[in-house]
């Protein structure tokens, strides 16, 4: 079947001279909108999406997303060349006969008989468990769905593109076609019936062999094959909605428009647009190109701005930003400059302004509050971490704040850019969490009580750090700190645990309990018992003040199992968040801090800094 | 008195107090995905001590007992009672107001769920996890018992009947497999051709079927025989006996069921309502529109997802539906709990402690520093 899918891509537009290269401007392309996944989103956001699913990167040929999806909704047959399939499972390469390479991307062409060589194996693979599934079925899996997904692209336009048949001047009477209009599935619908019953005459009068027919007949049979092929392979062809079917937000894809019956004057009109497009891409036409676009609805304000984010990427840049800070901060500690402290306070600012820029963006795209992803929670609690740090500095004065606040801003960020990679990041929240009361209130608290409480964790390793190896610390120095960490422990004690209570209530509106002992709960509860313990042990001089800050400093281990660990036992109420394969980076950030916390506090109580709180 | 209230309120109580609780909310929230939440919860959180290993630890009822005296003993004999600890003390308070609201919450909250379909009406609450062996007379229970207290070779006989019933065979959690040909005798369909199967229980109790194998006696040659039920059974045997010749016969349903209990109310589905992400079959709304029924007058309501009913100290959520059906069914949580209201105020005075507690802090930092 998927070879006469490819065959059939082929036949499409084979015949007819393409552009190789087409240089036609891509921006009111990338803005137009496209129903996916529950939104409506930018033609921009899709490309990128899509190539970055196939091949986990956003140009794997040098060629810009829009430009490789123009080219597959209007020039598949030269598309499926594209190398696009990344296949880093060597055995899944060995299953489907592929070539090694530097770099294992293949082309849909390439793909093709691998896929249907293991098409029996994944019909078994889909009925079992994902659990009991291992890496290379799994990838194996993906490679199907990704290629399947890829077919839709390509045959988005199968139902109203020229196809390379050749069509007898009495059928093209027939279709209301003149002697040069272009033969579409569209125009052969008009005569299907015809073709259907004539073939069906010819089995009759001939048989099924074909050599028996003459070159008439095999000409009409070969003609209603491809007509039902194309037919056959537009079912279920749903994945490109661009066109407008209905009021508010209601798309249709073309296939659609002819199987569900959801065409319309309306419709048609945007349609012909479409035509007209893909003919000015083919021609490398770039005035019609430009034209047909201008007359297209694509002035949605969220649309441009969702298109100027993707270009911007803010939240990259706000990392850099974070960079550029923690450099010119260490150089500042290296040697005290006050124009490297203003630089890195400046960077670190920046850094701010542009990740709040971004978080902005965000909630006026979805059109609800910051924090609803596992993902979303990341990029908040890095402007939470790093806002606290500048209040941190206010009082400081001495650059300690920039530096903890650029060591959270890279490190949650660059967490951030890992989660960002497993597809749209910008999702739509399913029924329970589809409030905007509840996003704003305990999802911010609690994000901002983790926010807060990393903060507070860099600021107990720097403590440590100085009372390790710098011999120039003070006792006021520290003493000074020390009452930072307290005061911020005991904001991130309040946000914890309001956060926490909120959750329980929001839990009762919801499941008809506060508190159900949910892992998610459980993690947040774990945060606050982690600081009530240290806080009340400090107070009544239960533990040493090395001890405390020790506490303080593993911090970050216990925000990270409540934030992120929690979701590896893929159990509970919670429908965000569940991800495998984050395991040993947890585990080792776990060990990692251990051990630094263990070495930075036998280096104190070997050169005798501890002090004790008693 | 208060040399013990002074011992009580001693905080290395809840320094040794917290690290127990510490590792009792990892080890039953690491366990939950082998147990599932039922049973992690009971072995674990609800319980007065647990086995780590071989080692006896205190389970969260025993912790969370000894927080809330630690901490009324401080409240009431060690509390600085000074505008400088304010914050502190009302923060506390707090948390003694939450805990008693958990207790109330643990020794008075009932749920359940309601499951009603379009254009019907029921007040009928079943258990979400209590599994009864029932038999009935057309509607009215006249034996049953929980799940539990049902073994093999237990024989019971129903009251104001002449037939007795022996249980062959119970599982909490049952597979079914086909029954050998030479054991079909005596049997009636569908057990004539199905057998269940003990299996482990599944940590997630909605999954667990319950089921049980019996015969009957007593009933008449026509009605004697082997049968099997289990839980959600859409057909459950029936026995019919006429108690003279002639007369229209008694039919007696024997069943596994959940425990049912009726609320003071009654709730009339007019439409339950989907509403999806377009494009998708994710949905983004479940809305439930009712009629409530008290005492001869009615009143429409809407539940939807976070805007639960509430009404007579009852309170109803939108928690499920079933569309597979002719027409389609909503689910309803049904909670009755007094404890309801103390983690709302509880929040209020925590979040006021805190805050309280930092302002001072603040304030008194700055006034030293000036």
């Amino acid at each position: 079947m998927l070879r006469y899918i490819l065959a059939l891509i082929l036949l499409m537009f084979s015949g007819m001279a393409i552009a190789a290269e087409n240089d036609l401007p891509m921006d009111q392309f990338g803005k137009l909108p496209i129903l996916h996944e529950g939104r409506i989103k930018p033609l921009d956001s899709f490309a990128r999406l899509e190539i970055l699913k196939f091949s986990k990167k956003e140009n794997p040929t040098g060629v810009m997303p829009l430009v490789w999806l123009a080219n597959s909704l209007f020039n598949p047959s030269e598309a499926v060349e594209e190398k696009i399939f990344l296949v880093d499972d060597a055995m899944t390469r060995h299953h489907f006969g592929l070539e090694e390479r530097k770099k294992p991307l293949y082309s849909y062409v390439e793909l093709v008989p691998g896929l249907e060589k293991t098409a029996p194996q994944v019909s078994h693979l889909m009925a079992t468990a994902d659990k009991n599934l291992s890496p290379s079925e799994r990838n194996l899996l993906a490679i199907h769905e990704n290629a399947l997904e890829y077919t839709h692209i390509l045959r988005s336009f199968s139902s109203v593109l020229p196809l390379s048949i050749e069509l007898s001047p009495a059928w093209r009477q027939k279709a209301d076609l003149s002697a040069s209009a272009p033969v579409t599935f569209y125009a052969l619908q008009k005569i299907s019936p015809d073709i259907e019953n004539q073939v069906k005459a010819i089995i009759k009068r001939q048989g099924q062999d074909p050599s028996k027919y003459t070159a008439s007949e095999q000409e009409l049979v070969t003609l209603g094959w491809q007509f039902k092929t194309i037919s056959d392979a537009g079912n279920n062809n749903k994945l490109f909605r661009v066109i407008p079917s209905g009021t508010g937000q209601e798309y249709a894809s073309p296939w659609e428009l002819i199987n569900d019956g959801k065409g319309s004057p309306a419709t048609e009109e945007e349609l012909q647009n479409w035509i007209s497009l893909a003919a000015a891409w083919q021609k490398g036409n770039a005035q019609d190109w430009s034209a047909t676009l201008h007359s297209m609805n694509h002035d949605a304000a969220r649309l441009n701005i969702e298109v100027l984010y993707n270009h911007i990427a803010p939240f990259q840049i706000a990392i850099v930003m974070f960079v550029m800070s923690l450099c010119f901060s260490l150089a500042n500690f290296a040697g005290k400059n006050i124009y490297l402290y203003r630089i890195s306070l400046g960077f670190l600012f920046l850094a701010i302004v542009t990740q709040c820029a971004g978080l902005a963006v965000r909630i006026y795209v979805m059109e609800r509050p910051p924090v609803g992803t596992l993902y979303e929670s990341i990029l908040f609690v890095t402007v939470i971490a790093a806002l606290v740090a500048l209040l941190g500095e206010r009082r400081l004065k001495n650059g300690s704040g920039i530096l903890c606040g650029a060591i959270s801003g890279v490190m949650i960020g660059l967490l951030g850019v890992s989660m960002a990679g497993e597809g749209d990041n910008m999702k739509v929240l399913g029924a329970v969490l589809n409030t905007q009361f509840w996003l704003a209130t305990h999802v911010l608290c609690i994000t901002i009580g983790y926010g807060w409480c990393l903060f507070t964790s860099v600021l107990a390793h720097l403590v440590l750090v100085r009372q390790a190896f710098r011999k120039s610390a003070t006792k006021a120095d520290d003493a000074d700190l020390i009452q930072i960490i307290t005061t911020h422990s005991l904001f991130s004690l309040l946000f914890t645990t309001v956060g926490t209570i909120l959750g329980g209530i929001w839990a009762d509106q919801s499941w008809g309990r506060f508190w159900g002992w949910d892992p998610k709960e459980n993690g947040a509860l774990l945060i606050v018992l982690w600081l009530i313990w240290l806080i009340h042990g400090k107070i009544a001089g239960q533990i040493s003040r090395l001890f405390w800050v020790c506490g303080m400093a593993f911090l970050s281990v216990i925000v990270a199992v409540a934030w992120v660990g929690v979701n590896l036992l893929g159990i509970g109420l919670h429908s965000y968040g569940f991800i495998e394969g984050v395991f040993w980076g947890l585990g080792g950030f776990a060990v990692l801090e251990a051990g630094l916390i263990a070495i930075l506090a036998y280096q104190i109580l070997g050169t005798g800094k501890g002090h004790h709180a008693h | 008195m208060k040399k013990i209230g002074f011992r009580l309120a001693h905080p290395d109580i809840l320094f040794w107090v917290l690290p127990f609780m510490i590792l009792v909310l990892v080890v039953g929230t690491i366990s939950q995905k082998e147990l599932g939440i039922l049973v992690a919860q009971e072995r674990y959180f609800s319980s007065y001590f647990y086995v780590l290993g071989f080692v006896p630890l205190p389970g969260g009822l025993t912790l969370i007992t000894l927080l809330f005296i630690n901490l009324l003993a401080k409240f009431l004999f060690k509390s600085h009672w000074s505008w400088a600890k304010a914050g502190t003390i009302v923060a506390h308070f707090g948390v003694l107001v939450l805990i008693l609201g958990g207790a109330i919450t643990y020794f008075t909250s009932h749920d359940g769920y309601l499951m009603v379909g379009e254009g019907d009406t029921s007040n009928i609450v079943e258990d979400y996890h209590q599994r009864m062996f029932v038999v009935r007379n057309g509607q009215d229970i006249i034996y049953q018992l929980p799940f539990e207290q049902v073994r093999d070779g237990l024989k019971v006989y129903p009251l104001q009947t002449e037939f007795s019933i022996t249980i062959n065979k119970s599982c909490f959690n049952c597979g079914i497999s086909r029954r050998a040909e030479a054991d079909q005798t005596g049997w009636t369909s569908p057990g004539k051709f199905m057998q269940l199967d003990l299996k482990p229980s599944d940590p997630q109790d909605e999954k667990n079927m319950t089921g049980i194998e019996f015969a009957v006696d007593g009933a008449g040659d026509a009605m004697n025989g082997k049968y099997l039920t289990f839980d959600k059974f859409p057909k459950p045997p029936q026995i019919e006996i006429a108690s003279a010749a002639g007369e229209k016969p008694v039919t007696y349903t024997i069943a596994i069921e959940r425990k049912k209990r009726e609320l003071p109310f009654s709730i009339s589905l007019q439409t339950f309502k989907q509403d999806f992400h377009p494009g998708t079959d994710m949905a983004r709304a479940y809305q439930s529109t009712i009629t409530v029924t008290d005492n001869g007058v009615s009143w429409p309501a809407v539940i939807q997802m976070n805007e639960p009913l509430r009404y007579r100290g009852y309170t109803l959520y939108q928690s499920s539906f079933d569309v597979t059906g002719d027409k389609p069914y909503t689910v309803l949580t049904v909670v009755e709990n007094k404890g309801r209201l103390f983690p709302y105020i509880s929040t209020l005075i925590i979040a006021a402690g805190l805050i309280l507690h930092l302002v001072i802090r603040i304030a008194g930092r700055r006034g030293s520093h000036a």
